[in-house]
């Protein structure tokens, strides 16, 4: 086997590994993405982001279902080999333990899992963007342009990550101000500060709107989740944290911390060794260490923003006054860096803890015994060998019986304890996240949409003439129920974003964009339709026809997803049911 | 010639006076000649005397005075108590001439500085920020900490003058800031001592750790081992593998239920389910004596004076042998007595989790509940969409269902399992205000709830009692009524129906006159007491012989209202109701309240109409329904009329 495919066999065996039976045939539930058989954009700028466009290339050749494995098993892939590639170490079990820790972890857990996969994408391109930004020369072009095209792409593909990146990339040019490295530091940040302002089109599209309609109530909708017994700090050290946690653990998605009562112990360990790591290596590279803790405690403090009252003042001064930083709705994105910090300097802490075989050298021979004057010497010991000269090629040589060298304890200690060092750590990083494996712990299940989804989908397009989307304007579908996301019985209780929009494309899809519970919507559209489901009379049904709404799609058997009672669409007189399946009804909505 | 010459010079000056005050003015002239040249030689020596080498010695030796004030001799004097006092105070002693270079030398650090005291001003305090510049500073610059020291003890030196002057509030105040600058001026001297060529504090701190591992060498060997070498992180790590390895399997497969409990009181009991066949039941090796074979449960009490349990930590096992000897734990139960305990506040089983505003006039509430809640309560009315033995709830609050108004609301949450105990009941306080709802407090009421719940429904009867004498029922109709309501209600108070058709005689007896007036002509008029009384879920049949009037029968639920449609009113859930009836031969539509039912078609025998809050056509109080039932043709077959009373 070639060196160079050992890691990829290593990572895609990982990623096999986490999504096992998610790789059999049918659609990933994922909580925001995914599970719909066409890949579309409402927008042409989000044709502009890297990841979509890959997407919907390969949504060309392939059914979606199989696109969203291969994406799935690539993003872990490229996660582990990027910090793989980064750790700057020799030892190539260091470098395979950065790029196993930094795939199996509860923060990778979770955005894999409820699939925010351009974040996981961003995340993966993160160390190679690291790497490129230490390996950055004044007089090597090469690495300019490298740079460049990393700041550029981890813009594009994830714009938190793109952020918080360029924060550091600022801190790390601060360091370099401090000591009067003026020129380095202005290339830094002028290349990191052109490549991702290569994707203005893209933040000055919907990303610039969007952030600019953040209100306190998205901020404390998306705030870090608290953990009951350690609090949001502890929640945020030990990598968790994600805002909707207790929202998803109630739905069935578990975390390796709901069955490990001590796992901050085993965070306080990986804190340890990559502090360790941290310590022993500080001199090799003092100004991307020192800049690497700094902005370890910055990363602490934003990633446990308003959740904690002695964070919540800087996170809210930050947010007030840093331009674009109020894009971090959910700060927990910010736990990206600390997960790095940890599979970086963790690695490096192991490294300096596991013994090193030394190279010999005759420094290192405890007694020689020389022939007079000569200057050969003939035999020598060393604190665990005896050596002796070989008197063919005149090279001091371990003396052997058996052929075996003789008092080879130590370099056989040497390996014992290396392999037990290491099969501990990967050890403990498989168990502090045990449920990230085999499918997120068996808890999702491949699904196929039933058939009465593709009956009414045809009925539809068959009684409007409905060809695309311009064609069918003014015969839009109301999907309900009204939430965002949706259990319905068909993905095992799977809680999924509402598929309806992108299941019954091209037609027109009113369905709902916010979570209830944790942000309203703002659009006119969406405020007169929760109206209407808040007081489903007749006068707010005159309202809906004004909204071209000629269909409306209830899919049945769901669990709690919101407050309204569905009931209204048997008993109205003005709604045709024109289709009734096992998971579905269809409406016909008469204008008149 | 000597004329000449000052004649030749006086020229130069001479300027053309003429009259008889000329002579004063040649002598201003001559007076200023003289002053001007007397000064320019002056000026022309003080030059030459200042260029000589032994002038600029001495302007050098002056210089250095002038920065000093005072020559050594003089310092040295111990009457020169001035002098001293002077020199010490000079900028120059101070090192605020040092502090000016510094920071005018090393500008950036200067500019970080200014940027952390910026932030730290607008994020904690101006005073922390002072103080956190004021180290920083001082530990940057490495400049003398001895100038805190001074400031520091001026500062504990005033401070019992401030409290003579009365001042507490300032003496306060000065004394948290004598604290911190004393803090900020050991750790400089800490870190200016671990500077230094010899680690002074570096040393010391190894002294104390050689000192402690001399007389504790096997401890702090150990200790040594597991902290700062490799060995000892792999075998705590070792330990974790293990520990979280037996964690998850037992958390998958807990093999036997483990109970905890921390108690006050000097007995304690607990029961569990024994598996079938069980022969005997040993706590902790002891027969239970208690158990007889093959019983399904088992109950083992511990108490002080029986000596099973003691103070503190108390550990049982409970352990079942079945017929062929074969032994499985059954719990573990761990009880810790502690006499002093007390009993926290006892958590709410309902957590409200928040609001989340959808209009200007909606909002859902939103929290957890029990997993063995069956039905949920909101004020009275079942939660909008909560359904049974799941966790999470939320509920629809809008001013158009008429559940939230203005100002304050008081919103009581209450959980039921399937027996209709109260599992928990939280009460909050909202405040609707300029369009925003606010959360004003929350309370705990489940002890209440649960050991008042006949107090709290006897008041709700009260308040029914006054409702159905404001509507104008007759006592006796009013008893009858709670009567119904109390017997029917297993799950307390709850909404309720009563409904009134139009009577089948409509002449009064006298003895029912005055109970009984005329029908009211319009909606607004007060309803009169009803002829015909129907309660929803009633279960039990009240005797017809209670009510005075003839015409007035309590009936129930599914018995027909003595309607020719046979009207029946059922309730499948606490806020819907059904109002069902026959249809007669010929009906193609049936409308109530000119809404045409979209499920009866032509031929069904019967037709449902729902009725509810939540659907707009349910009211508190009064709510008139008008049935009718149309040929194929639109013409009306047959007409009736309901007049509903519905209470919360």
């Amino acid at each position: 086997m070639k060196r160079h495919l050992a890691p990829l066999l290593f990572y895609t065996a990982t990623a096999i590994a986490i999504l096992w039976q998610l790789l059999l045939p049918g659609y990933i539930p994922l909580h925001v993405s995914g599970a719909h058989p066409q890949v579309f954009f409402e927008h042409w700028y989000e044709y502009l982001n890297l990841y979509n466009l890959l997407y919907y290339l390969l949504n060309l050749i392939l059914p979606n279902w199989i696109v969203m494995k291969l994406l799935m098993v690539g993003l872990v892939l490229g996660t582990g080999l990027s910090m793989h590639h980064t750790l700057p170490v020799k030892r190539t079990s260091l470098r395979y333990l950065a790029g196993f820790f930094y795939v199996v972890n509860p923060f990778f857990h979770t955005r894999l899992m409820i699939g925010h996969l351009h974040v996981v994408a961003g995340y993966a391109l993160f160390p190679l963007a690291i790497y490129f930004l230490r390996k950055l020369k004044l007089k090597n072009v090469k690495s300019w342009k490298n740079l460049l095209l990393i700041s550029f792409l981890l813009a594009n593909i994830s714009i938190h990550l793109g952020y918080i990146f360029a924060a550091f990339t600022g801190l790390f040019a601060l360091t370099h101000l401090l000591k009067k490295k003026f020129k380095k530091a202005c290339v830094i940040v002028g290349i990191v500060a052109l490549g991702s302002l290569l994707n203005v089109q893209i933040f000055f599209g919907k990303t610039l709107s969007a952030v600019e309609s953040f209100n306190e109530q998205h901020f404390g909708g998306y705030a870090t989740a608290v953990d009951p017994d350690y609090g949001a700090l502890g929640n945020v050290l030990g990598l968790y944290g994600y805002a909707l946690e207790p929202y998803l653990q109630h739905n069935g998605y578990l975390l390796t911390k709901s069955l490990l009562p001590f796992w901050p112990v085993l965070s306080g360990l990986f804190f340890v060794v990559a502090l360790m790591g941290w310590f022993r290596n500080r001199k090799k590279a003092p100004l991307f260490f020192l800049c690497s803790l700094l902005f370890l405690i910055f990363s602490i403090i934003i990633a446990t923003g308003t959740s904690s009252a002695w964070t919540s003042k800087i996170f809210i001064f930050f947010r007030d006054n840093l331009p674009f930083f109020s894009g971090f709705r959910e700060p927990q994105k910010w736990v990206a860096f600390i997960s790095f910090f940890l599979a970086f300097f963790g690695s490096l802490g192991l490294g300096s803890l596991l013994p090193t075989p030394r190279k010999r050298s005759e420094k290192d021979f405890l007694e020689e015994k020389s022939s007079g004057g000569s200057g050969v010497i003939f035999e020598a010991r060393t604190r665990n060998e005896q050596w002796k000269l070989n008197r063919t090629d005149m090279r001091l040589v371990p003396q052997r019986e058996n052929n075996i060298i003789v008092p080879a304890t130590r370099e056989k200690l040497i390996k014992i304890r290396t392999a037990t060092g290491l099969i501990l750590a990967f050890s403990i990083i498989i168990l502090s996240n045990i449920t990230l494996f085999g499918g997120f712990f068996g808890r999702m299940q491949p699904f196929w949409y039933p058939a009465d989804w593709h009956t009414a989908k045809e009925l539809i397009f068959k009684k409007s003439h409905c060809l695309n989307q311009t064609n069918c304007e003014l015969q839009k579908l109301l999907f309900l129920p009204w939430n965002i996301y949706i259990t319905p019985d068909f993905t095992k209780k799977t809680f999924i974003a509402s598929p309806g929009k992108r299941f019954f494309a091209p037609i027109p899809v009113v369905q709902s964009k916010y979570m209830e519970g944790y942000n309203r919507p703002e659009d006119p559209v969406s405020d007169t339709v929760q109206r209407f489901l808040i007081n489903p009379g007749p006068g707010q049904l005159a309202e809906l026809a004004k909204l071209d709404i000629r269909w409306i799609v209830y899919s049945k058997h769901h669990e709690l997803t919101d407050v309204y009672d569905y009931r209204f669409l048997e008993q109205s007189e003005f709604l045709d049911l024109i289709f009734e399946g096992k998971t579905l009804q269809l409406y016909h909505f008469d204008k008149k | 010639m000597p004329d000449e010459t000052e004649n030749s010079s006086r020229s130069h000056y001479k300027i053309p006076v003429r009259g008889p005050l000329s002579f004063l003015v040649a002598l201003g002239e001559d007076f200023t000649y003289t002053a001007c040249d007397r000064l320019w030689k002056r000026g022309k020596q003080f030059w030459s005397y200042l260029q000589r080498e032994d002038t600029q010695a001495k302007l050098q030796r002056a210089k250095v005075t002038l920065k000093s004030r005072l020559t050594p001799y003089q310092l040295e004097d111990p009457r020169n108590y001035w002098g001293r006092l002077k020199n010490t105070l000079s900028p120059a002693h101070l090192g605020l001439k040092k502090a000016h270079r510094d920071l005018s030398w090393n500008k950036i650090s200067t500019v970080l500085l200014g940027v952390l005291m910026i932030i730290l001003w607008n994020l904690v305090s101006p005073q922390a920020a002072l103080l956190w510049l004021t180290f920083a500073a001082f530990f940057l610059f490495n400049w003398d900490n001895r100038v805190i020291a001074v400031a520091t003890l001026s500062g504990l030196i005033a401070i019992p003058f401030v409290l003579f002057w009365e001042n507490q509030v300032l003496a306060e105040q000065l004394a948290i800031l004598v604290y911190y600058l004393l803090g900020i001026t050991v750790l400089l001297q800490v870190l200016n001592w671990n500077s230094q060529p010899d680690k002074f504090f570096l040393k010391g701190a190894f002294w104390l750790v050689r000192k402690f591992a001399n007389s504790f060498p096997r401890l702090s060997t150990t200790l040594a081992l597991l902290t700062f070498s490799a060995r000892g992180l792999f075998v705590i790590t070792a330990i974790l593998v293990i520990a979280s390895g037996v964690a998850i399997v037992r958390s998958l497969h807990p093999p036997y239920e483990i109970i905890t409990h921390q108690t006050a009181e000097q007995e304690v009991a607990f029961t569990g389910m024994a598996p079938e066949g069980t022969q005997s039941i040993t706590v902790n090796g002891q027969l239970l004596k208690e158990y007889q074979a093959n019983s399904p449960a088992w109950l083992y009490s511990a108490s002080v004076a029986g000596k099973t349990m003691q103070e503190g930590f108390n550990s049982y096992k409970l352990v079942a042998t079945s017929q062929t000897g074969r032994e499985s734990v059954l719990a573990r139960v761990d009880v810790t007595y502690d006499p002093h305990f007390i009993p926290p506040i006892a958590q709410s089983p309902i957590r409200f989790d928040g609001i989340e505003k959808i209009n200007e006039t909606a909002y859902t509430l939103r929290g957890f509940v029990p997993r063995e809640t069956a039905s949920l309560t909101v004020n009275g009315i079942e939660a909008s969409n909560y359904q049974p033995f799941n966790t999470f709830w939320k509920h629809l609050l809008s001013a158009e269902k008429g559940n939230l108004k203005e100002g304050e609301n008081t919103v009581l949450i209450s959980a039921k399992d399937t027996e209709g105990n109260i599992l928990g009941t939280h009460q909050l306080i909202l405040k609707l205000e300029n369009k925003n709802l606010i959360t004003v407090s929350q309370t705990d009421l489940t002890e209440i709830a649960q050991q008042e719940a006949p107090a709290v429904e006897e008041q709700v009867i009260a308040e029914l009692r006054t409702d159905l004498k404001n509507q104008g029922f007759a006592p006796q109709e009013i008893d009858e009524l709670v009567t119904l309501v109390q017997k029917n209600d297993e799950d307390g108070v709850n909404a309720f129906l009563a409904t009134r058709v139009p009577p089948t005689t409509p002449e009064p007896t006298p003895a029912n006159h005055a109970a009984a007036p005329a029908e009211p002509t319009t909606a607004s008029e007060k309803p009169a007491p009803s002829s015909q009384l129907q309660t929803p879920n009633s279960s039990l049949q009240t005797p017809n012989s209670s009510l005075p009037t003839p015409n007035s029968q309590l009936l129930t639920p599914d018995s027909p209202l003595p309607t020719d449609l046979n009207i029946t009113i059922t309730r499948p859930q606490y806020d819907r109701y059904i109002l069902s009836g026959k249809s007669l031969p010929g009906t193609v539509t049936v409308r109530v309240n000119g809404t045409s039912l979209k499920k009866f078609k032509a031929g069904d025998a019967s037709w449902q109409f729902m009725v509810n809050q939540q659907l707009g056509n349910l009211e508190e109080g009064e709510n008139i329904y008008s049935v009718q039932l149309l040929d194929a043709q639109g013409k009306l077959i047959k007409r009736e009329k309901l007049t509903v009373y519905h209470w919360l």
